[in-house]
């Protein structure tokens, strides 16, 4: 579960980058595609929003995949598989 | 919509600039993602969330071998009068070789196939040079020239963070427009004009090298040495599979 507190109204948005994270690492647009597919209309405004947050909380790191382009995936610390859906609090 | 995003704090940009255009790049977006993109905007600036770290010295060194090689191009179109020629050729040989030490980084990757490309048109046109007539060759070499001169300072300008829009405008401004006007207006010029003409050709080209440079160093870009980490507590980012 993470800490709804510095979230604000990207804590659903955030919820649901992390759900797409525990299928593993995804580059951005796929991520962006995954968490369209969850929950609707996000923009990338909202979804940098979330990622920013979850980053600066240690929850997802930035990785490289093998084309060169930015990618993200969960860190150790993030919530367990079982506790992400409905887990902010 | 890419304009948007300048309206992100500057800390915001340095670190996420990039893949955000990326993004944008991919897929379409709607008016709605740009009203989207606003807010963000506004969030960013009202819940900063990136912090700029400490940068590692190293990550300074690419900008200081531009800067140098700005400095060294400039020194050796100063000198290119000189004639015998021994000063010019020392300094370009030095630029050179801060070139070699200042381009090399992973941010090159998502370039790959643009960069083999152009030294695959580059290898042609040298191969071009050796095997055509005179008049053909001349324009060849030319093209070659300005293919090397003009890549390396494009990939100089990508490390730098400076955005497509302005590369080609430098690139323009600096090499292509005053090498096109050179060449036309030395048709006419006796060899004491010539050497004039080359200080003021190539000075917009050594220039652009400096500009650059000095962004650079202040931005930092990652080395070998320190590779790019993540903000926050994170582990430091690795290759995934793509």
């Amino acid at each position: 579960m993470i800490d709804r507190r510095g979230f604000g109204r990207f804590a659903e948005p955030a919820r649901l980058v992390l759900v797409a994270l525990r299928g593993g690492p995804r580059s951005v647009a796929p991520l962006f595609d995954e968490v369209r597919a969850l929950d609707g209309p996000v923009g990338p405004g909202t979804l940098y929003a979330a990622i920013a947050r979850l980053e600066r909380r240690g929850l997802i790191a930035p990785a490289i995949n093998g084309d060169g382009r930015r990618a993200y995936r969960l860190t150790e610390t993030s919530p367990t598989a079982g506790a992400v859906p409905g887990g902010v609090h | 919509m890419s304009r948007l995003v300048h309206l992100y704090p500057r800390t915001w940009r340095d670190r996420y600039e990039a893949e955000l255009l990326d993004l944008l790049e991919q897929r379409p977006m709607s008016l709605r993602d740009a009203i989207d993109l606003v807010r963000g905007a506004l969030d960013a600036h009202l819940h900063p969330q990136a912090e700029r770290e400490s940068m590692p010295w190293t990550h300074r060194l690419p900008g200081l071998a531009v800067l140098a090689t700005g400095l060294f191009w400039i020194a050796a179109i100063a000198t290119v009068r000189d004639p015998s020629g021994t000063d010019a050729d020392r300094f370009l040989g030095l630029a050179a070789m801060t070139v070699l030490l200042g381009l090399p980084g992973d941010y090159l990757m998502p370039f790959g196939r643009r960069i083999a490309t152009a030294l695959g048109i580059g290898a042609l046109g040298v191969i071009l040079v050796f095997s055509t007539p005179w008049s053909l060759s001349v324009v060849v070499f030319l093209g070659v020239v300005g293919l090397v001169l003009g890549g390396t300072l494009t990939m100089a300008a990508i490390r730098a963070g400076i955005g497509a829009t302005t590369r080609w405008r430098l690139l323009i401004g600096t090499l292509v427009a005053p090498l096109v006007v050179g060449v036309v207006v030395s048709m006419g010029l006796v060899d004491e004009a010539t050497g004039r003409l080359a200080v003021l050709v190539g000075l917009p080209y050594g220039l652009a090298w400096v500009l650059i440079g000095v962004r650079l160093i202040v931005r930092g870009s990652p080395t070998i040495i320190d590779p790019p980490t993540p903000l926050g507590t994170g582990p430091v980012a690795r290759e995934i599979p793509a």
